[in-house]
């Protein structure tokens, strides 16, 4: 072999060596398919759940209320983050449905939720969870006993007592109306009456607190009010028939409790004599006309202690004095209600919500209400719903009356929508609703998204939760509802970028307030520790938002 | 796709025309054609090789691999078995060109080619599914993992790969078998990834940027086979 034939042959073997080490260079330079592949578990895992916005009627916070979920299906209600603590955080209190039942319209869960808070009377709020809703939301207004509105009257007085514990002459105790207002109550405890407790054991003592409510039954308000939790519709009212659904329809109402020397009373040893003044232009469904002298109505009575309402006896209208009164008797302290009954539908209602302005992803929250029909006209507030609504979405509304009802729709604003009357609300159709544009929704689409980075990773976390986004002119008071922040995204038209807003974000017991944000048509945002980045940690208490993000992300597995 | 194919049996048959037209074709006594059987890295399959010149083979094969594996990994807090599966089936066309064709290089300098062409891939799909491993505590409550849902990933590429690589051949096992062994790679397009979730696991779904990050590199195939041909 000559010397070029040895210098060509090494060369080739050498091309040979650098194509084979290119090829196994190749197969190891590959990057791991699964770097920085991180799968996490939803942090949405309920189908189902019912979010109830608990306030009072003084406007005071009830994040200090006392929670009890009772009922056939209590043990499948889990909180937020999957545990049996229940507690209003921000004003709302989140319900969730195991994620493991299956609920449907055919099996339903039915729960009791108990709300009680120092000087509010306690609300018993059935709640009927069916699957159709996959976030139901509900308003629960709590009646402060000693803080009287312009839709309601209240009366706080003393009574003292003979040493034996009883009243040495009768007493009566009379409840001015409310402002504007005819409906008032009266009531006289006669001489040697005796005071009894929940367990019927006679309580002594001198000094009685006497408590009247008188609300406005023409309000709107009441239906937020009403006893039972679920408006002037009812899923069971106990007649001398059996217990069915029904609606009630107040002519007057009153709300009696006693404390004797700190012991809450419930039952007397005599009848006490009540007297309840009605709303002079309560239409009685019995009549289809005014309410007048001569008029039977029924009274109802609604104990904390038995959540339900029970038909006690028949009264007959009587104008004294120019006002039409309706007097009975009574052996136990709770509220009473003087009025009609009127049977329910066996099927929902149910309402497909159709707007062209909530095309394309936009949602607004919007306000259903459904009345009772009075010649033709609204009349009273039956129950009412709140979505976040976009273009055909549909809502159910059960118990209402085998009567025509009226049903409305509002805005963010309270700016009416559509009314529209439905003459048979038990034939079980769809109601197609078309919403007419809302003043309140004019401004440019605005599209929120957010974005998280856990500290240490490159990559954004791509699993948000399910979230409530409120919102405010910033320096004004009281929250409104943008909508639900799904997978970190919203988009509205409820906000204007001229303006300044504070926004409060609620995702179960977790609060957070961001505020004197100005909105941009594009609003991107990425949660994150590097503000160089343009990344943001709040604008309140940045470090414990630091240390909560390190915290999830440490939960997470990031 | 077409015209490519065409335009490289067109090349393959120059190159035929040209090597048969070289002064030194192989001697009328030894064997020009052979077929064969071959397994390896991209699976088994046939293949039938022509000896155009005493430099110059042409080659026509065909390989089927159906991989498929589970492991199991931790992905984030949790553990996933993850099911990976690969079908890959294709015809190559080769050009072999043997750089030490002088009988002093020694036997196995000889039987070296450096092979270049291109295959059509009929089948190329990857995908992985990851189902979780155990069940999931939220809180209080146990999720069956059953119930948690499961991520999938569709990786494919273009269907024309070119090929270059290093082979023995023609190493005799006796009478007219003889061994072959290839080390080469395709380089393939690109590839696409597409990702599906669902149940609790839907929204992993946006995690598709960085799979395709991760696999944007995925454009060497490397082959490493051996086969047997019998000599006609």
């Amino acid at each position: 072999m000559n010397f070029k034939t040895q210098i060509m042959t090494k060369n080739r073997i050498s091309f040979i060596l650098l194509m084979f080490l290119a090829v196994v260079g190749m197969i190891v330079a590959c990057t791991n398919p699964f770097k920085d592949l991180e799968i996490s578990v939803s942090s949405n895992v309920f189908k189902n759940v019912v979010n109830l916005e608990v306030s009072s009627s003084a406007g005071a916070s009830l994040d200090n209320a006392t929670i009890v979920i009772t009922g056939p299906d209590a043990e499948k209600i889990y909180n937020a983050e999957g545990k049996k603590v229940f507690k209003v955080t921000g004003g709302f209190l989140f319900l969730a449905v195991d994620p493991n039942v299956v609920v449907s319209e055919q099996a339903p869960l039915n729960i009791n939720v108990a709300i009680s808070a120092a000087n509010h009377l306690g609300a018993q709020i059935p709640v009927k969870i069916t699957g159709a809703e996959k976030i139901a939301m509900r308003k629960v207004v709590l009646l402060n006993t000693t803080s009287a509105s312009s839709e309601m009257a209240v009366k706080n007085t003393s009574v003292s007592l003979a040493p034996n514990g009883t009243p040495a002459a009768d007493v009566t105790v009379n409840i001015p109306p409310p402002a504007g207002s005819a409906e008032s109550a009266t009531i006289t405890i006669p001489a040697g009456t005796q005071f009894r407790d929940a367990n019927n054991n006679v309580v002594s003592g001198t000094d009685l607190k006497v408590s009247l409510i008188v609300p406005k039954t023409g309000s709107e308000s009441l239906a937020e009010v009403f006893p039972g939790g679920t408006g002037l519709t009812q899923p069971a009212i106990q007649t001398a028939n059996g217990t069915s659904a029904g609606t009630l329809m107040p002519g007057g109402m009153s709300e009696v409790s006693f404390t004797l020397n700190g012991t809450a009373i419930t039952n007397f040893s005599k009848p006490i004599d009540l007297g309840i003044i009605l709303d002079p232009d309560f239409v009685n469904p019995g009549t289809g006309q005014k309410v007048k002298a001569g008029d039977k109505l029924s009274i109802f009575s609604f104990s904390s202690n038995n959540p339900i309402w029970k038909l006690e006896q028949e009264a007959t209208v009587q104008s004294l004095g120019g006002k039409l009164t309706v007097n009975f008797t009574s052996s136990h302290a709770t509220w009473f209600l003087a009025g009609n009954l009127v049977e329910s539908c066996s099927n929902d209602l149910k309402i497909k919500l159709m707007a062209d302005w909530l095309k394309n992803g936009v949602t607004h929250p919007v306000t259903v209400k459904v009345y009772s029909s009075a010649q033709g006209n609204a009349d009273k507030l039956l129950v009412q719903k709140s979505v976040t609504a976009s273009d055909g979405s549909e809502l159910s509304f059960d118990y209402l009356p085998q009567a025509p009802v009226i049903v409305k729709s509002f805005d963010a604003d309270g700016n009416t929508l559509s009314e529209t009357t439905v003459t048979n609300p038990c034939n079980g159709g769809l109601q197609t609703i078309s919403l007419a544009a809302s003043p309140a929704a004019g401004n440019p689409k605005t599209t929120m998204q957010l974005y998280v980075r856990c500290p240490n990773q490159a990559q954004r976390v791509t699993i948000l939760p399910t979230f409530y986004l409120y919102y405010k002119i910033h320096g004004q008071t009281g929250y409104k509802l943008v909508g639900i922040v799904t997978n970190g995204y919203i988009s509205t038209t409820l906000l204007d970028p001229a303006k300044k807003y504070d926004f409060r974000a609620v995702w179960g017991a977790t609060v957070k307030d961001v505020n004197d944000v100005a909105v941009k048509v594009d609003n991107t945002a990425t949660v994150g520790d590097n503000a160089a980045g343009g990344e943001i940690l709040g604008t309140k208490a940045g470090a414990t938002n630091l240390e909560l993000l390190k915290e999830k992300c440490k939960e997470a597995g990031l | 796709m077409k015209q490519l194919l065409i335009l490289s049996f067109s090349v393959l048959s120059a190159v035929m025309v040209y090597a048969q037209n070289e002064n030194d074709t192989p001697s009328g006594r030894e064997p020009r054609f052979s077929a064969g059987v071959h397994i390896g890295t991209q699976g088994f399959g046939v293949s039938a090789a022509y000896q155009l010149h005493h430099r110059w083979m042409a080659g026509l094969a065909t390989s089927y691999a159906p991989y498929g594996y589970t492991a199991t990994r931790t992905l984030g807090k949790n553990k996933y078995d993850v099911k990976m599966k690969e079908q890959l089936g294709n015809v190559q066309a080769l050009i072999g060109w043997k750089p030490f064709a002088n009988a002093r290089s020694g036997r196995f300098l000889n039987t070296l080619y450096i092979n270049g062409g291109v295959a059509v891939f009929y089948k190329q799909e990857a995908s992985a599914t990851a189902t979780p491993r155990e069940d999931y505590q939220y809180g209080d409550i146990i999720i069956k993992k059953e119930d948690l849902g499961k991520v999938d990933a569709q990786v494919k590429w273009k269907n024309i790969a070119p090929y270059g690589g290093l082979a023995l051949r023609g190493l005799s096992l006796g009478r007219r078998f003889v061994f072959n062994a290839d080390l080469g790679t395709y380089y393939l397009s690109k590839p696409e990834v597409h990702m599906t979730a669902d149940n609790l696991l839907s929204e992993n779904a946006a995690q598709e940027a960085a799979v395709q990050k991760n696999l944007d590199g995925y454009r060497w195939l490397p082959v490493l086979q051996v086969g047997v041909a019998y000599n006609f």
